[in-house]
């Protein structure tokens, strides 16, 4: 098992526990697990195909930072869902771009927002059906990237992601 | 400055949730800012109670992903300039659930 599988297993675990009344601490958790489930199963790839040497890749994975995957993501799901506007990342990518990356972006960044919500908004509640739909989200993110992961467009998404590409 | 929707943008994109999902009750469309303090498309859809999320499913989460891209098409259509943020909650949960549109 990945760290990526891990920590979408334990988000599962989280959003189903506490049968009647769930604690917040757990529905928080859940959402927040299954964010990084996403953010690992990301970085973990662009450190297998950007570097050729394995103990390197834990010290290349660090590089990534959730802002700039974040901006990324939502640059390509902007070209996707409008291809006609101008975006400087839009040269790299071959067009049209997938269904499947276009998913994965746009629900990586709804995951982010709902991570940051329930790792630091201390006045909101959560309810159970909150956080079964940000893990049942984080599952099918994983399932799109995973039809995806060795597209080229992928690879553009990881290297951006990274800032190895650049608006110049 | 927030961006403002036109009300009929906003009746376009809420518009027969049916043709979205039959699971789709309503969908509520708003303007909020997101964590980084962008503007989002906040939209919230409320499925109902039948559909249930009681407990994670892969099915189910391809499902709210077609829900997802297909109210981002939408947007995309009647060239709204911000990101969609798309959140579901179901209908009984739905004054309960932790922020609306």
């Amino acid at each position: 098992m990945t760290l990526a599988n891990d920590l979408l297993e334990q988000a599962s675990h989280l959003a189903a526990r506490e049968k009647g009344k769930p604690k917040q601490a757990s529905l928080r958790r859940a959402i927040s697990a299954a964010y990084y489930s996403v953010f690992h199963l990301v970085i973990a790839d662009a450190a297998r195909r950007v570097v050729d040497v394995p103990r390197l890749r834990p010290v290349v994975a660090r590089a990534f930072e959730h802002r700039k995957l974040l901006g990324v993501a939502n640059a390509i799901e902007r070209i996707a869902s409008r291809p006609k506007d101008q975006h400087w990342l839009r040269q790299h990518l071959t067009l049209p771009v997938s269904g499947d990356l276009a998913a994965f972006c746009s629900t990586f960044a709804d995951l982010q927002d709902r991570r940051h919500d329930a790792d630091y908004d201390v006045a909101a509640t959560f309810t159970r059906s909150d956080a079964v739909g940000v893990v049942t989200l984080a599952q099918a993110a994983h399932g799109a990237w995973a039809r995806e992961r060795d597209s080229e467009n992928a690879l553009v998404f990881l290297l951006a992601g990274a800032g190895l590409l650049l608006d110049r | 400055m927030s961006y403002v929707l036109d009300p009929g943008v906003t009746s376009k994109l809420a518009a027969k949730p049916e043709s979205i999902d039959k699971g789709v009750a309503r969908v509520l469309v708003g303007v909020r800012p997101d964590h980084t303090g962008e503007d989002v498309l906040a939209v919230q859809v409320v499925l109902k109670d039948s559909i249930g999320l009681k407990k994670p499913s892969p099915r189910m989460g391809d499902r709210l992903m077609r829900i997802a891209s297909e109210i981002r098409r939408r947007a995309a259509e009647l060239d709204v300039p911000l990101r969609a943020s798309v959140r579901f909650v179901v209908e009984s949960e739905l004054a309960a659930s932790h922020k609306t549109a």
